[in-house]
């Protein structure tokens, strides 16, 4: 713990930018709709929207745990890096079609795309709910990450409890002011804020081990003495090629929430495409904290937690205005990933779940996704996250993994005008309940991840059951796919006779 | 209708879809394991090298494909 008062007034003052700019983000908008509050308006330009998914997708996880990783396994963290690159794949390729069906069908959710390429509310809805479940525990713990550095940084003067109830009242807030636009704006500051923290504090932590300006130092000192933290399976011997590769394709097939409803925010079509472009230059910021956490290997060898490497170098080693920006790095990383997740559950239960449920109009659905965002902080992610319940990982682990398991939903987006409402049924319910099982009882067998095992349940699963079962309606899916394969969908109608199958 | 799986309907398309196939393979074993020795490049580890090769990778085919698709602005 620190002593000195500067490390919490420089992560004080930046949330106080934060609040500010949160605030700003409204611009005397009406926020009476989900189209405004819910995905911007559809106004984001490619630098803030470029901003907002790369700010959104480095977590806390970028500043505490991946120099943990690095710390505890060596390179395998680098996977992190690999799969947020192919994430630009898919949003370069998915992304603009989103944003397309969001535009011309109305859709302001994943759940609401979901009920009317399969005509089903229920289907929408359950989507909705069980990936709620993935969003909240994420949420959760990046509220928890982020007290934990207020209590840091406040040399123990501020509690968790209290740091949870301060960082949940901003982004309650900003959130409710001002809906996706505080989000983009917040993630644009966050995410200058976290290059220049990550640059700033790996290259002052590698000339105070080695006394030189690159990283080189700290890896020939490795190779030296601890050459295992540089291959594969890592320092601790459990990353093998399998889960590696396992890990890298479920992390990449997983199309959470939030990712969805910026897409649907952006500009143009034309947008997405540019930012997704540039999206994979901006994961240069992992390489210097996965360094800071190279350099504890042999710096540190002792921690109790991996996770909290960085900062306890950080506290031993740099000078406080240095640790202040640590903490205000660390604490951008996290409130950028937990407001997108509180915002996008908020919109999936009044939009996916009340509406359909209660028939409200869309101004009380709007009214109902701004307020409820109160009590889902207030009585799920405070109490949980003030809890820190030992279990959450696994929650997270088990909520993502379920995330995957929608992929048959998307497949019948994008790839498969064959889907059918039954087949994404089965080929969810069973690829989740794989996934449970090879979480909770017998985890990752073989060396695979379980979202892998669940998607090799799902995906036949899913093929069978659609080709069994009645199709969507010819003019729902002609809707869909004059978008995701315009010109295939034309050809269809006359020429197409490959691969294709008559209902 | 005809039901029917999407997929490349152009050269082009070909090209870049075999090209994003490719970039996918290039993270995952066996050509991971290609790097996997606890040698320096350029003062970083091969797989770390190897990761931000990857990354490069997929930003320049991503401008490529921009290029080639001639994405206009009347998407606006």
């Amino acid at each position: 713990m620190t002593t000195s008062l500067l490390p919490l007034w420089i992560t004080l003052g930046y949330i106080g930018i934060a609040l500010f700019i949160g605030l700003r983000a409204r611009g005397g908008r009406a926020m009476d709709s989900l189209e405004e509050w819910g995905v911007a308006g559809r106004s984001m330009g490619p630098v803030t929207l470029y901003l907002l998914i790369a700010a959104g997708s480095i977590s806390a996880y970028t500043f505490m745990g991946a120099p943990g990783w690095a710390y505890s396994k060596g390179v395998a963290v680098f996977y992190v890096v690999i799969y947020l690159s192919y994430l630009a794949l898919v949003a370069w390729y998915c992304g603009p079609k989103v944003w397309a069906f969001g535009q011309r069908f109305g859709h302001v959710t994943q759940g609401a795309a979901i009920a009317d390429r399969y005509q089903s509310p229920l289907l929408g809805g359950l989507a909705a709910l069980v990936m709620s479940i993935g969003s909240l525990a994420y949420a959760v713990l990046q509220t928890i990450g982020s007290a934990y550095i207020l209590s840091v940084m406040s040399g123990g003067r501020i509690p968790v409890w209290a740091g949870v109830v301060v960082i949940l009242g901003v982004i309650a807030i900003y959130l409710y002011v001002s809906g996706q636009r505080a989000i983009g704006l917040t993630n644009a500051f966050q995410g200058i804020l976290m290059l220049v923290v990550a640059w700033t504090v790996g290259l002052w932590a590698a000339h105070h081990a080695t006394g030189e300006l690159g990283f080189a130092g700290v890896f020939d000192r490795l190779a030296n003495e601890r050459p295992a933290f540089l291959t594969l399976p890592g320092g601790d011997g459990k990353m093998s090629f399998a889960f590696w590769t396992t890990s890298i394709i479920v992390s990449m097939l997983s199309f959470m929430p939030p990712v969805w409803s910026q897409w649907m925010s952006a500009r143009s079509a034309e947008t997405i495409r540019r930012s997704a472009t540039w999206l994979p230059t901006y994961y240069i910021v992992v390489l210097p904290m996965v360094v800071v956490g190279f350099i504890g290997i042999t710096a540190l060898p002792n921690l109790d937690r991996a996770d909290t490497v960085a900062l306890e170098y950080a506290l031993q080693h740099l000078p406080s205005w240095l640790v202040g920006l640590l903490g205000a790095g660390t604490l951008a990383a996290a409130m950028s990933s937990c407001e997108p997740f509180l915002h996008s559950v908020s919109m999936a239960y009044a939009k996916d779940i009340a509406q359909p449920l209660f028939r409200l109009s869309e101004a009380t659905t709007a009214r109902l996704a701004r307020r409820l965002l109160i009590p889902i902080m207030a009585l799920i992610v405070a109490p949980v996250a003030i809890s820190e319940p030992s279990n959450l990982i696994m929650i997270l682990l088990v909520g993502l993994g379920f995330a995957t398991q929608v992929l048959p939903a998307f497949i019948g987006m994008f790839l498969w005008t064959r889907a059918s409402r039954l087949g994404v049924l089965a080929g969810i319910a069973s690829g989740f309940s794989v996934t449970l099982a090879f979480t909770l009882i017998w985890p990752n067998p073989l060396g695979i991840h379980a979202g892998f095992w669940g998607l090799m349940v799902n995906l036949p699963l899913f093929v069978v059951v659609s080709c069994l079962t009645p199709p969507v309606r010819d003019d729902v899916v002609e809707r869909f796919f004059a978008i995701s394969a315009p010109g295939f969908s034309k050809a269809s109608k006359s020429t197409f006779s490959r691969s294709s199958s008559r209902r | 209708m005809k039901h029917y799986v999407v997929r490349p309907r152009s050269m082009t398309g070909w090209i870049l879809t075999l090209t994003f196939v490719a970039l996918i393979a290039m993270g995952l074993w066996p050509v991971i394991g290609w790097f996997n020795q606890p040698r320096l490049w350029l003062g970083l580890p091969r797989i770390a090298v190897w990761t931000y090769v990857i990354v490069l990778g997929c930003w320049l085919v991503m401008l490529i494909a921009n290029h080639w698709l001639k994405v206009s602005s009347h998407d606006d």
